[in-house]
């Protein structure tokens, strides 16, 4: 009885091993094959059968700088995606501590109203975008991305921003303004650093899906403002397709999220679930 | 009162009035106004500006004169074979997709749920495909589904299955397109339902143990149900998202071959951006944000999803 | 300080949940406000500490009128159900914060923030961080932290009711000595009988948004007005019985041996009630009831249902035909099934209103 029950624990953990393993694998070795591919010289990448060790190069990604123009596009999406994300940030923080603490008439709707966004997909408002913006002469400049990952992100920050408001109990704000805070002092001297580990939190995901945005970029851009994904694209062309080129530019547009997000892993599933499940 | 005396703000007003007071009730309305004007520049006004796009004939292409046309675009809509087309190709991708994903990721959650050696490091690489750019994700996939050059079809020889013609045939085209969508999103619902199922209480396993629950029975009856809001959540965010599937699929085969990949977004973008007629456009995306309302709609009132939002919302 | 409250009223919505309070506090008083939960105890209290504003009324602390001053501005400290401490700050910075928002010298600051932890014997954990105090531990904290600044007046939302019985009954005492020799005037609200009983100088019992009864605890106790109060109060609750006004000033119940001859100034409220068409009620504590033998002159006999002996006294349940009550006393040997007397001194029997409504105009 004993000798079977151990066997039976011993296989059930083996097999648990490598159902975990191949499930890792499985998820991980695409990201392997591109991170490898970026650094493989262009007779490398096309070599058949594929070659698992080589002399690893950087020439794809000074590639990158000297043919893609990526400096600019690096520059652009930086500018677009930081502030758009302050300005999300900002605004969206400001509604949600109102819908968190005060009593705001038809706040329910207004906040259903204000996730409903989340639910647009953009295909739909980027023909008038594309309309606006060339009547108003500001195609393809940073500010009509700028306005609209700011509203895309907005939503996404009132949401999750005030279920970690919520959090914090109202007792504690009530206690400061009693022992002298007025407002405003209360918000910055209390709540405001309660709530900095949410902020960054809520941050990275909304810089994550402006910095990952490709739909919007692409068609409201041509030449001037265009982000890494754009010219990410830019390196498949159906005839002739630069493999290590875009796989470089793969890698070094994902670098930035992943390091984000990986350092602030604990507040995730809070942020992504619009605050609705606890990580 | 004690003798040391009271410690007093300075110059302070002791008789505020009503009216000063009163001056709160606007704080949370300045508090709204930033978001609020946002939204309605850059989001209700576009939205509005597309309404009446619909209802008119524009093209930039023919200079910018265009004329009112009334719901002409809607009715040339509901003839439109490829758009209907391309509606139901996009309800298939979503429901497939997110239904294997769903699958995928409970399996996940639940073997990643013991407690082992090294499962947190595992457990971190199977983040990883949701942070990657989509756009990174087409690319290195496309890479790798190449039917002459690529890895994967490299692998299968080695394990004696022949070479797929993934991307480039009609026939498996989709399905290569939803394996990649899989293989990205399915770590967002298992982070997902992986808090959650670490969050459950513990004494109703224990409870459904001792009545000789088997591994099977105890996860229908036990495990599901109280997973039920988390995935409810997961799935709903999910379905949204893939609805609007563009960048990977642009990458790897837009559209094609022979349109077996045409998802909705890949056609209105060639509607709006390749023959810019915009006008229809606009009421084909019209369309297509009532179909995703319609969609929510009915997921929501199959799962009282609003019921579950409430109720964490009074606890 | 003495704090004034002047026929307030607060409606959210439409919900009314304080419907004109008017009570005087007086300098350095304990006053506690007793009520089941919605009864408009906390919101009153609110309504002094600034955090609600009255719809209607005036408050007034020590002559001045704050009825819509902000909290920071009437100079009250508060201690809070689940405390209100700062997370992110250790126990020293959090009894000191409310002395930097007043801007006062870092000196004179940590001076006083150690005496104060010293005199709540929180000397040693000034350091820690909340998360690391245990319930009691955080009350005091929060006490601390409203007593720092000499305040004048000392508001408490039920502070002790997230810890255990044990705890709660000597953070009691050590609150109700503190602020007594201290002498700050003091708002208390719980709804915890006991706690009212022994910490109140004056005790005001809250239902729907009425205070129904304002007295001293045993003035409560002994002479309740309603029947609301005289079931809050008391455990088991004062024993009633439906009662009609005799001509000749007498009262009588149900069970002809309880009759109550009426003295001068009960008679006035008796009439009070009736004129207000509300129900009379006779009303008799079950310790003062006695138990004699059965069929004795005078008693009433009662048949036993349950006899509950908890150590100190037992709690004898009687039923007379289809009237219920209890009776509590020493040990006993009456069991269930026997028949026992029930005797009802005259002067310990108490006219009762049997609605709230009665004492309002």
């Amino acid at each position: 009885m004993a000798n079977s029950r151990t066997f039976k624990n011993g296989a059930s953990a083996l097999a648990a091993y490598a159902l975990a393993i191949t499930a890792a694998l499985f998820f991980a070795f695409p990201i392997f094959w591109m991170v490898s591919s970026s650094f493989k010289s262009e007779v490398d990448i096309s070599a058949y059968p594929p070659i698992w060790s080589f002399t690893p190069t950087l020439a794809n990604y000074a590639q990158l700088f000297t043919e893609l123009n990526a400096w600019q596009a690096l520059l652009n999406s930086a500018l677009i995606v930081g502030l758009s994300t302050c300005i999300a940030m900002a605004a969206g923080t400001l509604a949600a501590y109102a819908l968190a603490r005060f009593d705001v008439k038809g706040k329910e709707f207004l906040a259903f109203e204000i996730l409903s966004i989340r639910m647009l997909p953009p295909i739909v408002s980027v023909i008038p975008m594309f309309i606006i913006a060339r009547q108003l002469g500001i195609f393809d400049t940073p500010w009509l991305l700028i306005a609209a990952y700011a509203l895309s992100g907005l939503p996404f920050v009132v949401w999750v921003m005030r279920v970690f408001i919520q959090d914090i109990p109202q007792s504690i704000e009530e206690a400061a303004m009693i022992d002298g805070c007025s407002r405003f002092e209360t918000f910055w001297r209390v709540t405001l650093p309660l709530l900095l580990p949410g902020l960054a939190a809520t941050m990275v995901i909304v810089f994550m899906f402006a910095w990952n945005e490709f739909l919007l970029a692409s068609m409201l851009t041509s030449q001037e403002a265009k982000t890494l994904p754009v010219i990410a694209a830019n390196a498949i062309k159906p005839k002739a397709i630069a493999w290590g080129l875009a796989s470089a530019a793969g890698v070094m547009m994902s670098l930035p999220v992943v390091i984000l997000v990986l350092l602030m892993q604990r507040y995730l599933v809070r942020g992504l679930t619009l605050g609705a499940v606890k990580g | 009162m004690a003798k040391t005396g009271t410690v007093n703000a300075p110059g302070i007003r002791m008789d505020a009035t009503k009216a000063v007071r009163a001056g709160e009730k606007s704080v949370p309305t300045l508090l709204l106004a930033p978001a609020m004007i946002i939204m309605t520049i850059v989001g209700l006004y576009p939205l509005l500006h597309s309404l009446y796009i619909s209802l008119t004939n524009y093209n930039p292409t023919f200079g910018t004169s265009y004329s009112v046309i009334g719901f002409a675009n809607y009715a040339r809509a509901f003839g439109d074979g490829q758009f209907w087309y391309s509606v139901g190709l996009t309800l298939a991708f979503t429901a497939i997709s997110v239904a294997l994903s769903l699958t995928l990721a409970v399996l996940l959650a639940l073997l990643f749920n013991q407690y082992r050696f090294g499962f947190v490091v595992l457990r971190t690489f199977l983040l990883i495909p949701m942070l990657i750019t989509p756009i990174a994700v087409g690319i290195t996939w496309r890479t790798m589904m190449m039917p002459d050059l690529g890895i994967l079809n490299y692998l299968l020889s080695l394990i004696g299955v022949g070479a797929l013609s993934w991307a480039s045939s009609p026939a498996s085209a989709l399905a290569s397109v939803i394996l990649v969508d899989v293989w990205q999103w399915t770590p967002f619902m298992f982070i997902i339902i992986f808090a959650g199922l670490r969050s459950l209480p513990k004494s109703p396993f224990e409870a459904a143990a001792i009545d000789g629950a088997g591994h099977i029975a105890t996860f229908m009856n036990v495990t599901l149900p109280m997973l039920k809001p988390v995935i409810v959540i997961a799935t709903l965010l999910r379905i949204v998202d893939a609805f609007r599937t563009y960048d990977t699929v642009y990458i790897i085969t837009r559209g094609g071959p022979d349109f077996a990949t045409d998802l909705l977004s890949v056609y209105l973008q060639r509607v709006n951006f390749r023959i810019f007629d915009l006008g229809y456009g606009s009421a084909l995306s019209w369309i297509a944000l009532v179909i995703v309302l319609v969609v929510v709609l009915v997921f929501v009132n199959l799962t009282g999803f609003l019921k579950l939002v409430a109720d964490k919302e009074n606890r | 300080m003495a704090i004034h409250i002047d026929t307030v009223y607060k409606q959210f919505g439409l919900l009314k949940v304080v419907n004109g309070v008017s009570v005087d506090i007086k300098d350095g008083e304990f006053f506690v406000m007793l009520g089941p939960s919605g009864c408009g105890k906390t919101t009153t209290l609110r309504m002094v500490a600034g955090l609600e504003l009255p719809s209607a009324g005036r408050i007034s602390i020590d002559g001045v009128d704050m009825t819509y001053a902000e909290p920071r501005h009437r100079d009250i400290a508060m201690a809070f159900q689940d405390y209100g401490l700062y997370p992110n700050m250790t126990v020293f910075k959090n009894i000191e914060f409310p002395l930097k928002i007043r801007k006062l010298d870092v000196r004179e600051r940590a001076r006083k923030v150690e005496d104060t932890a010293e005199k709540l014997g929180l000397g040693e954990l000034l350091q820690r961080k909340p998360s690391q105090l245990s319930g009691g531990q955080r009350q005091r904290v929060s006490l601390a932290r409203a007593l720092v600044r000499n305040p004048k007046v000392f508001l408490m939302d039920e502070p002790l009711s997230n810890l255990d019985a044990k705890l709660r009954a000597v953070m009691r005492t050590e609150i109700k000595k503190l602020v007594t020799s201290l002498g700050i005037t003091t708002i208390y609200v719980t709804h915890d009988q006991i706690e009212a009983m022994a910490m109140a100088d004056r005790i005001a019992v809250m239902s729907r948004g009425n205070m129904v009864q304002v007295a001293s605890p045993l003035e409560v106790y002994d002479r309740p007005k309603t029947r609301f109060v005289a079931e809050f109060i008391g455990s088991p609750p004062m024993n009633l019985f439906p009662a009609q006004l005799q001509p000749g000033g007498t009262v009588t119940c149900i069970l002809p041996n309880f009759a109550h001859s009426l003295r001068e100034d009960e008679r006035a409220f008796a009439t009070q009630i009736v004129d207000g068409k509300g129900g009379l009620l006779l009303g008799i504590r079950p310790e003062h009831l006695l138990i004699v033998k059965a069929g004795a002159q005078g008693a009433t006999d009662a048949l036993v249902e349950l006899v509950e002996p908890l150590g100190q006294t037992t709690n004898v349940y009687v039923s007379v035909g289809d009237v219920r009550f209890v009776i509590v006393t020493d040990r006993t040997t009456a069991r269930a099934g026997d028949t026992i007397g029930v005797a009802a001194p005259s002067e310990l029997l108490r006219v009762v209103a049997n609605d709230d409504a009665v004492l309002r105009h």
